[in-house]
């Protein structure tokens, strides 16, 4: 008794609990609040650029008058009078400049109407019903014609780059799509260039992007699905899948999401996917982006869903899990036996390039007795006369290459390389003679760059210098074993996060030992006859026989 | 709300605070200690302090030019003398700016003498209980004052690493006797085994290993040294060596030399009616490297047979040679045999370990060595 009235006299007893109880206590209340923030509703003005009870009339010059008091007086915005050729009837063109098919708008629509015959038919051309279907049927030489009566739907199509066609005496405005405006010409995939593969990227254009993805493929289940995204700036967001493969679930789930997601204007595919991603604190990536064509089409005949956004060359593959970033497509391409060793070495240098600068912390400043004597003495040969500890040293230099990294990249492309040759120049040599870094950290820091970006996924890459920086904190604080415990948390990170329904872990669980074949490793492709299961495809085989 | 919001920061800010307190402990950066490669333990003429003891710290304050050889000696001997060596350690930190750090030692060299005064228990006791120690480092004997030995100047070489390195000969000569690491010493002297030691000896700035010295398991202490052909004959009854050399001579005395690829040794304890006997079987392969004799280019079959037959008698000479010092002399079993018997008759050794150098050295011992020779060498004849 005595002895526990004396334990619980101690000072150090009762601050072991007081940590104890307040650490979890402290934590929710701080997870509370960022929860609260997330639910909280702003309201949002609703657009009102068209009164209410705004209707057609039949008089041209009082819809063209409407249209041009919603549109406002922009330079750019093209009203052309004219009458047809037929019968004097008044007419009006209105497009936006820039945005139109100048040839086909001169040759198929403004040609035809004005040189518009008398028809031989026995139609009345001073009855509404009649005009338009002449219209239609006889003069316009455009494949894609609506005709539509909502003023709102109408003032979209004006700026999305239709051209309008107001006719007196129709209620009505037909819809003529020539749009056409610049784009740029296909390219090598900067981020993820192959030696062995096509070379082609997604570009801006939406359209072409689909159209790279039909042209793969004859299958007449492949789906597209539209939204519309940005409340403001509406763009066109297209969800592409095969019908008969993706399963119904995950399809759901990703419309579901999508439909949800509120923004008024989404400059890049990587606004989506923050918007829809399950976990926003982690530091994984867990949707995938990519530029390439035959990744996307490989990912969605695996029963993936991709997702493309107009304006960016960007694409987004879901799910996404962790051996996806250390996987590329050209793994499929070459030949089994070598690409299994260089994904191997993919998964190495990943591990390197989070952990190696912590290694070498942690040997160096807790466990001398772990290095090689010969080595252990050249180390503290090498460290004599640097002022700071290890941590230090390795802080300023992983940030100073960080700092090259990025100005490299910011930079105009002939500044650039000087910027890369001083930097190389300052942190090789001079450093060291300077006696500010010892030349063993030099090599460290250089090989965790290099082991870095061979990540074949750029947004993992980041992910891992992120990583490196805490993994250097915990070996400086204790040793191999803070090493060991941030390589913990992690993993019970990693196994809790799911993306779309798919444990980021996948295949590394167990119940999907399947697809082992393709984790470490890259089987040959006869093992791999059937989808891979994690993604519950519809239709499970690939291939029948050998 | 906004009292609690305050508190809130405070708990955050004590728990980041208790973070900076604790941890980093055993933080020392690598070149702020003193790195302890060999230790050296003499006895010495003082009553007050009978223990002198040497340390050789690895020098890396190296500084200047990369990849040029740093001139001068690569290492610190520090001889201090004390009571204890625990006590020693830490005086060396009135003359030394970095904490001695032993988890390096390779090499630790007890004076034969000191060894025969001293229980070995004792002497490594302070090595044995220190847990940054590791139990890989080597122990040897030497005849010499081991900080004389600590002291040979080698060219660009550390002389405790240096020797250390020496026993990883094993494969070329069967003179060198088996390293023994301060683990195997200490489980060695709790089982009260009798054990071999590597002997070294200076001889004008070169250090070389030299026999052995044999440490009595009841004593705990030296007793004894072996020559090197006595560690040869230990060799090959405990099948210790992996490969050497066995240098024998015809019936005109031309030395012929024998290259031992590999050998077996079985060891046949017999024990009846309270007698000991040990049956050694020896089968070796290996070649002829080199004949100084006159039919040396003869590979007649016969010839072979007789060269076979010369080399198993040496074998044997050799054997016994040993084995009568060890019975005799020293009546200890630093070869083996306590192993097999232990195998053989489990319940009577349990009665006679606490005697088994006695019952040892009473021994009866039968030789069977079969020497075969399967390549002559690129002779043409």
């Amino acid at each position: 008794m005595g002895e526990i009235l004396q334990f619980l006299g101690r000072t150090d007893v009762w601050l072991g609990t007081i940590v104890v109880v307040l650490i979890p206590i402290g934590l929710t209340l701080l997870t509370d609040k960022v929860k609260k923030l997330r639910e909280k509703q702003h309201t949002r003005i609703e657009q009102q650029f068209i009164p209410e009870n705004h209707v057609l009339s039949a008089k041209l010059s009082v819809n063209v008058n409407q249209l041009k008091a919603i549109v406002g007086d922009s330079s750019d915005i093209i009203f052309r009078q004219f009458k047809l050729g037929m019968d004097n009837r008044s007419c009006s063109i209105v497009h936006i400049d820039g945005l139109v098919d100048q040839q086909q708008l001169q040759q198929s629509i403004l040609h035809s109407l004005m040189h518009a015959k008398q028809m031989k038919s026995g139609l009345n051309p001073f009855k509404s019903e009649s005009i338009k279907d002449y219209l239609l049927h006889h003069v316009l030489e455009v494949s894609d014609v609506t005709v539509i009566k909502d003023m709102k739907k109408i003032v979209r199509q004006l700026l999305s780059g239709s051209v309008l066609l107001f006719v007196d005496g129709l209620d009505e405005v037909v819809v003529l799509s020539v749009k056409k405006w610049l784009s740029r010409n296909l390219d090598e995939p900067i981020t993820e260039a192959l030696v062995r593969g096509p070379r082609m990227s997604f570009i801006e254009n939406l359209r072409d992007n689909t159209a790279m993805l039909r042209r793969m493929t004859t299958d007449a289940n492949l789906t597209f699905a539209d939204f519309e995204i940005g409340k403001r700036t509406s763009r066109q967001l297209t969800v592409a899948y095969v019908k008969d493969i993706a399963n119904e679930e995950l399809l759901n789930n990703v419309k579901e999401r999508i439909e949800n997601l509120d923004i008024d204007h989404a400059a890049e595919s990587g606004y989506i996917e923050q918007l829809i991603e399950d976990d926003y604190m982690s530091i994984f990536p867990q949707v995938q982006a990519t530029e390439r064509p035959d990744r996307v089409m490989g990912a969605i005949l695996e029963g993936r869903i991709a997702i493309l956004l107009d304006g960016t060359s960007y694409a987004l593959l879901v799910p996404a899990t962790f051996s996806m970033m250390l996987q590329s497509p050209e793994d499929y391409y070459e030949r089994w036996i070598p690409m299994s060793l260089i994904r191997l070495l993919r998964y190495v240098a990943a591990f390197l390039s989070i952990f190696l600068p912590s290694f070498y912390i942690a040997f160096v400043s807790f466990h001398q007795g772990l290095i090689p004597t010969d080595l252990a003495l050249a180390i503290a040969g090498t460290r004599v006369g640097v002022p700071f500890p290890t941590i230090i040293e390795a802080l300023l230099m992983e940030v100073s290459i960080e700092l090259l990294r990025e100005a490299g990249l910011r930079l105009p492309r002939p500044v650039g390389q000087t910027v890369g040759l001083v930097g190389a120049l300052i942190i090789g040599e001079a450093a060291v003679q300077a006696g500010l870094v010892s030349p063993i950290m030099v090599i460290v820091v250089a090989a965790t760059a290099i082991a870095s970006f061979v990540s074949p996924h750029y947004g993992a890459g980041i992910a891992q210098r992120a990583l490196r920086f805490l993994a250097m904190f915990s070996a400086a604080f204790l040793g191999l074993y803070g090493i060991s415990l941030f390589f913990l948390s992690l993993c019970v990170h990693a196994v809790k996060l799911r993306s779309f329904g798919v444990p980021y872990v996948t295949p590394g669980t167990l119940y999907s030992k399947d697809d082992w074949k393709d984790f470490f490793l890259r089987m040959p492709l006869f093992t791999m006859r059937k989808r891979p299961a994690e993604y519950f495809p519809k239709d499970q085989v690939r291939r029948k026989k050998y | 709300m906004k009292q609690n919001r305050k508190m809130v920061r405070n708990f955050c800010l004590c728990i980041v605070s208790l973070l900076c307190v604790s941890g980093c402990w055993d933080s020392s950066d690598i070149e702020d200690m003193s790195f302890v490669i060999g230790f050296g333990i003499d006895s010495s003429e003082n009553d007050q302090t009978p223990i002198k003891h040497t340390t050789q710290i690895a020098s890396t304050k190296k500084k200047g030019e990369q990849g040029v050889m740093p001139q001068g000696k690569l290492y610190q001997d520090l001889t201090l003398e004390g009571k204890s060596i625990q006590d020693i350690l830490r005086s060396i930190s009135l003359q030394l700016p970095y904490p001695v750090y032993t988890d390096h030692l390779e090499t630790i060299i007890i004076n034969s003498e000191t060894a025969s005064k001293y229980d070995l228990s004792i002497l490594l006791d302070q090595i044995l209980r220190d847990n940054v120690t590791r139990l890989s480092p080597l122990v040897v004997l030497s005849k010499q004052q081991a900080s004389d030995i600590l002291d040979t100047n080698i060219e660009g070489e550390i002389p405790s690493s240096y020797l250390s390195s020496i026993f990883e000969n094993k494969t070329t000569t069967l003179k060198i006797a088996p390293s023994v690491r301060v683990g195997e010493v200490s489980a060695n002297l709790s089982s009260q085994a009798s054990f071999m030691l590597p002997n070294v000896v200076k001889q004008q700035n070169v250090i070389k290993v030299d026999g052995a010295g044999v440490i009595k398991g009841k004593q705990k202490k030296f007793v004894g040294f072996l020559t090197d052909k006595e560690v040869e004959g230990v060799n090959w009854l405990s099948e210790e060596g992996k490969a050497g050399l066995l240098e024998f001579h015809d019936e005109e005395d031309n030395t012929i030399v024998y290259e031992v690829q590999h050998y077996k040794t079985k060891i046949k304890p017999r024990f009846k009616k309270g007698r000991l006997s040990f049956y050694v079987q020896i089968k070796a392969e290996g070649w002829i490297t080199e004949d100084w004799s006159r039919s040396a280019h003869n590979l007649a079959e016969r010839y072979v047979q007789h060269l076979e037959h010369l080399a198993a008698k040496e074998v044997e000479r050799l054997m016994k040679g040993t084995m009568k010092k060890l019975q005799r002399d020293y009546e200890a079993d630093v070869v083996g045999f306590s192993e097999s018997f232990r195998i053989h008759y489990p319940r009577d050794f349990e009665k006679m370990k606490k005697d088994w150098d006695d019952y040892f050295a009473d021994a009866d011992l039968n030789y069977d060595v079969c020497i075969k020779i399967i390549n002559t060498g690129d002779v043409v004849k």
